[in-house]
């Protein structure tokens, strides 16, 4: 493309030149024509003037004379000439002598002169007259035009041709060279442009120069770019290595909490493998978790604590399955200034497993799956102080007798359906709780009056009464003293002293006559209920 | 300019006498019959035109371009050989070469004829007496009003 610009710059150039050329020489004819024929009319004129000077003796003769025969001689004479169109001699109260050529161009002045008598050479006795041949100017003219543009012809067209071989080895070519040359140069190339051997000196070798500079100085900030890029490469290809490869799950959030990136591994966690296209979602990432805003709170320290916050979540997918994670938020602003929040996610649920396995081992009897004394004291001690809480303290009646009788086995076969037993008459919310052997504690929560605790306890006593079956040939019956104590939020009262008070209830029970219950009111008075009494509760 | 003027002007000159002025007042004295002399138009005297003629009409006649007197007569103008060049110097204020030179131009065309010239002033007189439209010149001395009649006089 570039090399067939430069190839029309030639042609440019010729034509430019040619052009001017010819209009100069259509312009230099045309002013040489139009000063030659003013010339050429002004020739005629004195040549004219020359002729009648010539025959102006004998005209003046004949005029005189009134000779024909003369002034016809003279006007034959002047008709000889190329130059003379029309001669007319005339003399005064003589003859009237007229000839002309047959040519009708004649615009040209008429050349006229009197003439004076032979004697007296103020009067006039006739009169001679040339009209010139227009032709003969034009012709003359033609004539003189045409040698003129033949020679400025010559003139111009050389000095064209001159000007036309300079530009072309001095500039156009060099030029081109240049252009060709730079075109086919690639950046970053070794190649330069050959040096010009015409214009070494001048602005086009300085140009060269300049341009074989510059393309070093490229070539050199190429090849550092070049290592530059590959080292970053490498890098690059190492981080998204370490990236996609790492066992956490990474990811970038916006502001407004929108997953922007992530690696492979985040998505295997969050069971997003088989989403397309998940960073175009804006997918909110809170909206992954089955606690959302408890999420949501963590992202929102993150940006406003400035500093790492980490929680686990519980995840949980379509197919049931649930998994920890643990969430690592920190904010991070990058170089435009925009605040974004990166975080590392694991697969904990392994650890969380084993973990709150360790504290339901730690909290719960083994036996009958019961609470333990001191996360039933901990319960108490984090919900007591907004709540009325009453406790049930109890003890299996005949459960040492069945045990020694029936051994260990059909003992703790008891303990176990003794609990579940318990477990079914109390809600869920309330604590229930194995404190060691046969002896158990509940401690209800929010209880509204007395007559409540005393269905319970009955529907407690009942529940246990009911005969445990170990085998087809064995079933063991049991009873149960329960000892109520109960006190409003108020009070204050510590766990030992709760227990204390319902342990006093309960030996009530005991030592009346066992399987009853035995509420220990405000005031400490005791009234124990025995099953063998009836209760009040007819379901 | 007078003969005796122009004698004191050639003496009495810066230089005084030499052969060379003594030459030169020699042939003035020659020619100074023909020089000076008064030269008279004469014509018929039957020619009852209006004397004196202008000098102009005296020349148009002599030179060819007129041919008849004013008052329609036909001219027949004659030269005197021995006052001929004189005469035309007088007239035309031109030598006589040119006057012949003039009329063998008109000659050559054929259609003019230069006057007649006769060889002496008598030989005119008588011509003039004979002609009716005959005019000549004559020295003034030798004029005669009783056979022709005086038409011009020239200096």
């Amino acid at each position: 493309m570039q090399s067939k610009q430069f190839r029309s710059l030639n042609h440019k150039l010729l034509n430019y030149v040619s052009w001017s050329a010819l209009t100069l020489l259509f312009v230099a004819a045309l002013l040489s024509f139009f000063i030659q024929y003013e010339r050429s009319k002004v020739n005629t004129l004195a040549m004219l003037n020359q002729l009648l000077d010539t025959v102006e003796d004998t005209a003046t003769v004949a005029a005189y004379s009134k000779n024909l025969q003369i002034a016809e001689d003279v006007v034959k004479g002047l008709m000889k000439n190329d130059i003379v169109h029309r001669v007319t001699i005339s003399s005064t109260d003589g003859f009237n002598l007229e000839q002309s050529k047959n040519n009708k161009l004649n615009t040209e002045n008429i050349v006229s002169r009197p003439i004076y008598s032979l004697f007296d050479t103020e009067e006039i006795i006739g009169q001679i007259q040339i009209q010139p041949n227009a032709l003969y100017s034009l012709t003359e003219a033609k004539y003189d035009t045409i040698t003129n543009i033949i020679s400025s012809f010559i003139l111009i067209g050389v000095t064209a041709l001159v000007i036309l071989w300079v530009m072309q080895k001095y500039i156009s070519r060099p030029l081109t060279l240049v252009s060709d040359t730079l075109n086919k140069i690639r950046l970053g190339e070794r190649q330069r442009i050959s040096p010009l051997t015409n214009n070494a000196n001048d602005e086009l070798g300085q140009l060269r120069t300049d341009i074989n500079t510059l393309l070093g100085v490229l070539e050199d900030e190429f090849k550092k770019e070049h290592e530059l890029r590959e080292s970053i490469e490498a890098m690059e290809k190492k981080l998204r290595h370490i990236y996609n490869s790492s066992s956490a799950g990474l990811f970038l959030l916006d502001r407004k909490g929108r997953l922007l990136t992530s690696n492979s591994t985040l998505l295997t966690i969050l069971n997003l493998s088989s989403v397309k296209n998940l960073t175009e979602q804006q997918l909110v990432f809170a909206s992954l978790f089955k606690e959302q805003d408890k999420v949501e709170t963590l992202l929102n320290k993150a940006i406003e604590s400035e500093q790492l916050e980490a929680e686990d979540f519980l995840l949980e997918y379509n197919g049931g399955v649930s998994v920890w994670v643990h969430c690592l938020m920190s904010k991070i602003t990058d170089s435009s200034g925009r605040t974004n929040l990166e975080g590392v996610l694991f697969d904990v649920t392994n650890r969380v497993k084993a973990e709150r396995a360790i504290q339901h081992e730690a909290e719960h009897d083994p036996l009958t799956g019961l609470l333990r004394r001191q996360a039933a004291q901990a319960i108490f001690e984090n919900a007591c102080a907004t709540n009325n809480c009453a406790f049930l303290m109890m003890d299996l009646d005949g459960f040492k007798q069945a045990n020694d009788t029936y051994g260990h086995i059909a003992g703790d076969k008891v303990l176990q359906i003794s609990a579940e037993r318990l477990s079914q008459c109390v809600r869920t919310s309330d604590v229930v709780c194995r404190l060691g052997g046969d002896e158990f504690l509940i401690v209800l929560f929010a209880f509204q009056e007395q007559g409540q605790l005393s269905k319970i306890a009955e529907k407690i006593v009942l529940a246990i009464e009911e005969p445990v079956i170990i085998d087809d040939n064995t079933t063991i019956k049991v009873g149960i003293s329960v000892g109520i104590f109960a006190y409003s939020a108020n009070d204050k009262n510590t766990f030992e002293s709760m227990i204390q008070g319902a342990d006093e209830a309960m030996y009530e029970v005991k030592r009346q006559g066992k399987n009853g219950y035995c509420i220990k009111d405000e005031n400490n008075e005791m009234i124990p209920r025995l099953a063998k009494n009836g209760f009040q509760i007819k379901d | 300019m007078s003969m005796s003027f122009l004698l004191a002007l050639i003496l009495f000159s810066e230089g005084g006498i030499t052969m060379k002025k003594i030459i030169i007042l020699l042939l003035l004295s020659v020619f100074s019959s023909q020089l000076f002399a008064e030269l008279v138009i004469i014509g018929n005297l039957e020619n009852n035109i209006a004397a004196p003629m202008t000098k102009k009409q005296v020349q148009e006649l002599f030179m060819g371009r007129a041919r008849f007197f004013s008052n329609g007569l036909r001219a027949v103008p004659l030269d005197v050989s021995d006052l001929r060049s004189s005469f035309y110097q007088r007239l035309t204020n031109r030598p006589i070469e040119q006057i012949n030179a003039y009329w063998a131009r008109l000659t050559f065309s054929g259609h003019s004829v230069p006057p007649a010239v006769l060889e002496n002033q008598q030989a005119i007189i008588n011509a003039v007496k004979q002609s009716k439209g005959g005019i000549a010149y004559i020295e003034g001395d030798n004029i005669d009003d009783s056979q022709v009649k005086l038409l011009l006089e020239i200096k």
